[in-house]
């Protein structure tokens, strides 16, 4: 919502500057986004008078006005059709700057020099459309600079304002505010309407409401003779320092008055009304409306439409139809002031996509006993600005009367809500000063609520009116001492932590993507349908991420494209797929996803970079594990479309927790990537499932341990998960952990054979174990690895 | 005691006193074993006297072997800690360059926002808050309705939405982390509750379609706007420092009532006025208020008998206060040298 400085002073009275202005406004609840002055873009602009006009001999539509200036006289050659000796214009002389940095000069149009320019608004920058030439007000002396005769610098305050306030989507409820504040009274401008006693609107119109649920009350009046033409300069000024675009004398006042008002109206052109009765009521479904945009709806059944008997002229509330606009050669006026419910409009906005001045207002609420004085507002306007009648009386068709809303204050309620102590006078004063009426018994006040606030409904919204003119900064913090033993954070929360503190101690970055991705990148990650969004801003951000990877393999690009090589980077976040075909089940699931690409380790002199392998990445995660003391995992190669055949998934009882594997080849060339690039993702509830929070202490053991290597020869094919499964069982007496520490295929072994060396750890928690007891354990363990994998001891 | 007795005990004494001179001008290791053959060895002058031993009184000897041992004993740790002292440092005189470079670890870092979410929370931990979670993936119900944002009101314009379908969306707030909060307890309640939001706004220096919040709600009898007050006061304070001033502007949102705007006095310019602020000394952070009577109704608490208050903030716009960062963007952009830089 914006307004002029100048155009709330019509309405208030108040000495503050435009920036205390809009600081009063800020603190009562009307934020202000900007205090802007309009600045003039032209320099020596001069007012000079038109004495004598003759026209040009080879050009008839160009004349040449004799100017004077007092200064000097001279001869301006214009293309102006209306220009008249007397007309006072505003006149550029060699040496004026006008807008866009141009400076004017001395110029020969068909033969004739011109030393200078009578200018038009356009030319001047006060204005986008009007082409004539402006000309200036009586009281304009001859000489005189422009600057100081255009009121010099226009000050136009802009306001955020919140949905709940549409009594100020006009000035005069603005104004109101800065009275509220000031303790001063606004004045409204008074009506003086000059009725023909020879012609009386209920003659020329019948108004039929089919749907008052829709439409609870309207208003009409009807004007003849009037002539349709440009707005004065005044009334352009205004409209386009509030960003409205001027069309002509008629439109000009409706929207002036709106802006005043905060009540949209509309002007048909009576003539092109068929019957000459306004019908509002529902769209039939199927019909179409074409509004003055010239564009084309199809309509829907509850929209709510004006018609003429015949057809429908206007998309009630949102937008007038391009069979009844107001044209040049209009001279008979029917002008609607009404009150449209506004969840319909809304809604019918919404549908069609058209967000009007006027839809905004119906659709917050405008004051229904504001109509008439709106409508006759304009009334009295257009007959001053373009002349005709006014028929007498009004049409008020109210189906549907409001009723007078009355709420009880209790006082302290509203200290008891506000931890302050507000007495009743002061309450009092407060919603008298908004023009709220009270009457006031002890601490409860009847309050009669005005009919422009129709977001005041319930005691609660009355307190919120005497806090914010009270003033928040009035209420006294209350110091916050307080001690808790809860347990603040959830173990989810404290869980996520946990993981996120140990995936930075195995050093890797956290990073934090985007949830929405590209479709077609959503889709790899997953066999499940994608989520996706009904309105994206774009195709990339168009789907809800399948898997924390496709986004994070985004930042390994971006930093490799920095060349930043050695990454590695983890991410905590949800997923989304729809759980069932028919898209009616949906899964979000928390995740937690590991990436790693470049080498092993920063580059140092100590020893050589080696590229990071899958068992990196699968120590890294194991690491993650031990830390998390979670040991009863499983893997099984992964078959996961993403992933080649360097992959694994993870199960912990039978459920599946994750996978760690290489992308496939076609993954990397769709990222042109060329390096490996090695990727985990793991279920977070899963992992939280399985940790334990009761940790129990379990006694060091006291008594030394033995430790003995055995070297291997096996057959390539047997996994190591395999024969460490073998050794345990067969070391089931002292034997507490068996690592795999070399690892050998090649040459010095036979073909289809790699040999293996294992440290084994054995002890006793009750005593030292004899030579002979391990050894009796290692001797089983042997014969256990020659009979189940047919393993050949090596020397 | 015998006069021979005494004698000796003088000699000892004697020797005691030019043991600590000759150890004490010891210095390099031939002193050491010049002093080590003098007073320790077999033929030293200690030795000397344990051969003394048999020619003195038998009732005497104990005397003599008490104070010959200790003198022993004395002798020895003194001279043994002469000798540690005159060791040299290294065993090796070779080069050896401090200043080549260390191995480093590979050691990672969180995400600043993520860092500044924890600090967000560990206040409000500190004041007793708890901390909750809920669906990104949100249904119009618990984002709209259950916080008074009825359809076709034009509240709902405040915010720009993701929709799904009919009715599921990605949240636009934290807020229907409230509903559910209080759908399953009844009052008290004071949570917090951190997380991803959305909203559709195309991405510029200031605006990301996603985004993190906090939201709070306290809950309980004879809650006030005061404490309101006094919760984001201490929360300020907490995190930018005792001199921080705290503003309520009026302002309207559909889940509380009264509605307020809070800003913090410029962290920059301590509310003088600067680019940051734009000149206004104030720095917008986000909406606070009292619950809405309308959404006590809709988890069936009784807005007689409870009051409590309501607030958000941005985490983002937190993180770019407390970093000087000016452009949203380079959270979600992820380049490891900003990352590594927290
Ligand atoms: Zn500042």
């Amino acid at each position: 919502m914006k307004v002029t400085v100048d155009w709330l002073k019509q309405y208030v009275d108040f000495s503050q500057s435009p920036k205390e202005v809009a600081s009063i406004l800020t603190m009562l609840g009307l934020e202000v986004d900007s205090v802007r002055q309009i600045a003039y873009e032209f320099e020596n602009i001069i007012v000079g008078e038109i004495v004598a006009i003759r026209k040009h001999e080879l050009k008839g539509n160009l004349s040449i006005c004799t100017v004077n200036t007092v200064t000097e006289t001279i001869s301006l050659v214009c293309g102006a059709p209306h220009v008249a000796p007397g007309m006072k214009v505003p006149v550029a002389v060699v040496g004026s700057k006008l807008p866009g940095g141009i400076t004017v000069k001395s110029a020969t149009i068909h033969g004739y020099e011109s030393p200078g320019m009578i200018c038009s608004e356009a030319e001047l920058g006060l204005s986008r459309q009007s082409e004539i030439i402006m000309v200036l007000n009586e009281s304009a002396r001859i000489g005189q600079d422009l600057k100081d005769v255009l009121n010099r610098g226009e000050v136009v305050i802009e306001i955020d304002l919140t949905p709940n306030r549409p009594d100020c989507l006009g000035a005069i409820g603005i104004a109101r505010e800065i009275a509220a504040f000031n303790r001063s009274t606004i004045k409204k401008p008074k009506i003086n309407l000059n009725e023909t006693t020879t012609l009386k609107t209920s003659d020329v119109i019948n108004v039929i409401i089919e749907n008052p649920e829709s439409c609870p009350r309207y208003t009409a009046r009807y004007l003849e003779g009037i002539k349709i033409s440009h707005s004065p300069h005044w009334l352009i000024k205004k409209l386009e320092a509030v960003g409205l675009r001027s069309i002509n004398n008629v439109v000009d006042v409706t929207n002036f008055v709106m802006m005043e008002t905060g009540q949209p109206l509309h002007a048909f052109d009576y003539d092109q009304l068929k019957k000459k009765t306004i019908v509002v009521r529902h769209a039939k479904g199927g019909e179409t409306f074409t509004t003055l945009d010239e564009k084309e709806h199809s309509l829907s059944n509850q929209m709510l439409m004006i018609c003429d008997g015949e057809k429908p002229v206007a998309l009630a509330g949102v937008m007038g139809g391009l069979n009844s606009e107001i044209s040049n050669s209009t001279t008979r006026v029917l002008l609607e002031s009404a009150y449209f419910t506004p969840s319909n409009i809304r809604k019918t906005a919404k549908t069609l996509g058209i967000s009007s001045d006027s839809s905004q207002r119906f659709e917050r609420g405008v004051d229904p006993d504001g109509l008439i004085y709106a409508l006759d507002r304009a009334s009295q306007l257009i007959q001053e600005l373009a002349g005709g009648k006014i028929a007498q009386g009004c049409i008020d068709c109210n189906p549907r009367p409001f009723e007078k809303r009355a709420i009880k204050l209790r006082v302290d309620r509203i200290n008891q809500l506000l931890g302050a102590a507000i007495p009743v006078a002061e309450v009092v004063d407060i919603l008298e000063r908004l023009e709220f009426k009270t009457t006031a018994n002890k601490n409860i006040i009847d309050v009669q609520i005005p009919s422009f606030r129709v977001d005041i409904e319930r005691e609660v919204d009355l307190i919120e009116e005497v806090a914010r003119v009270y003033g928040f900064n009035r209420i006294v913090e209350k110091s916050y001492s307080l001690i808790s033993l809860s347990q603040s954070a959830k173990k989810e929360e404290r869980f996520s932590q946990l993981l996120r503190n140990i995936s930075v101690g195995i050093g890797y970055n956290e990073v934090l993507t985007q949830s929405l991705i590209n479709g077609k990148w959503a889709e790899k990650f997953t066999d499940n349908p994608c989520v996706r969004l009904k309105n994206p801003l774009s195709e990339d951000l168009g789907t809800l991420r399948t898997s924390l990877i496709p986004g994070m393999l985004q930042i390994i690009k971006w930093n490799k494209n920095r060349y930043i090589n050695d990454q590695r980077l983890f991410e905590l976040g949800h997923i989304f797929y729809w759980s069932d075909p028919n898209q009616s089940a949906h899964c979000e699931e928390q995740k937690i996803a590991f990436i790693r690409i470049g080498n092993t380790g920063q580059i140092n002199w100590l020893s050589a970079p080696r590229a990071s392998t899958f068992y990196d990445l699968k120590g890294d995660v194991l690491s993650l594990f031990e830390q998390l003391k979670i040991s009863n995992f499983q893997f099984s190669n992964a078959e996961l479309k993403f992933l080649d055949n360097q992959s694994l998934e993870l199960s912990i009882k039978q459920t599946k927790a994750g996978y760690i594997g290489r992308l496939t080849p076609e993954l990397l060339e769709k990222l042109d990537i060329q390096e490996d690039i090695f990727v985990a993702e793991l279920d977070i509830t899963t992992l939280f499932q399985n940790y334990t929070w009761d940790k129990k202490f379990h006694p060091i053991p006291r008594y030394p341990a033995t430790k003995r290597d055995i070297s291997l020869l096996i057959d390539e094919q047997i996994p190591i998960q395999k024969v460490e499964e073998v050794i345990k069982l067969a070391g089931n007496q002292f034997l507490k952990s068996a690592r795999l520490f070399d690892y050998y295929k090649g040459k010095q072994v036979s073909q289809n054979k790699k040999s293996l060396t294992f440290s084994l750890i054995f002890f006793s928690t009750d005593r030292t174990l004899t030579e002979k007891e391990v050894d009796s354990e290692l001797e089983s363990i042997i014969q256990s690895l020659k009979s189940t994998l047919n393993a050949q001891l090596r020397a | 005691m015998t006069q021979q007795l005494k004698e000796i005990l003088e000699k000892l004494d004697d020797l005691k006193k030019k043991f600590l001179k000759d150890i004490s001008e010891a210095k390099n290791d031939t002193d050491l074993e010049n002093i080590r053959i003098q007073y320790l060895g077999r033929k030293s002058e200690i030795a000397a006297f344990f051969n003394l031993m048999g020619k003195i009184h038998s009732d005497e000897r104990p005397e003599m072997g008490k104070h010959l041992n200790i003198l022993k004993k004395y002798v020895q740790e003194t001279f043994d800690n002469a000798a540690e002292q005159l060791k040299p440092k290294a065993t090796s005189h070779e080069f050896f360059d401090i200043s080549l470079p260390g191995i480093p670890a590979s050691v990672g870092t969180k995400h600043p926002l993520n860092q500044v979410l924890d600090e967000i929370k560990e206040i409000f931990a500190s004041l007793g808050f708890t901390i909750e979670d809920g669906p990104e993936l949100e249904t119009d119900y618990y984002n709209f309705e259950a916080l008074n944002i009825p359809e076709n009101h034009p509240s709902r314009d405040l915010q720009d939405t993701f929709y799904i379908n009919e009715k599921l969306l990605l949240r636009t707030h934290t807020s229907p982390v409230q509903i559910r909060t209080m759908e399953r307890m009844s009052p008290p309640v004071r949570m917090i509750a951190p997380g991803k939001c959305y909203r559709k706004d195309a991405p510029d220096a200031t605006h990301s379609p996603v985004f993190h919040q906090v939201e709070g709600l306290c809950v309980d009898e004879g809650i006030t706007f005061a404490d309101l007050k006094g919760v984001i006061t201490a929360f300020a304070r907490k995190l930018f420092g005792a001199n921080v001033k705290i503003r309520f502007r009026p302002s309207f949102f559909p889940f509380t009532e009264p509605s307020a705007e809070y800003d913090f006095s410029c962290v920059m310019c301590n509310g003088k006025g600067c680019s940051v602020c734009k000149g206004s000394g104030w720095l917008e952070i986000s909406g606070a208020g009292m619950v809405d009577p309308a959404v006590f109704n809709f988890v069936g608490y009784d807005s007689e008998k409870y009051t409590g208050y309501a607030f958000g903030m941005g985490v983002e716009r937190i993180a770019m206060l407390k970093y000087q960062i000016d452009d949203i963007r380079i959270f979600y952009e992820n380049d490891l040298r900003f990352l590594n830089q927290f």
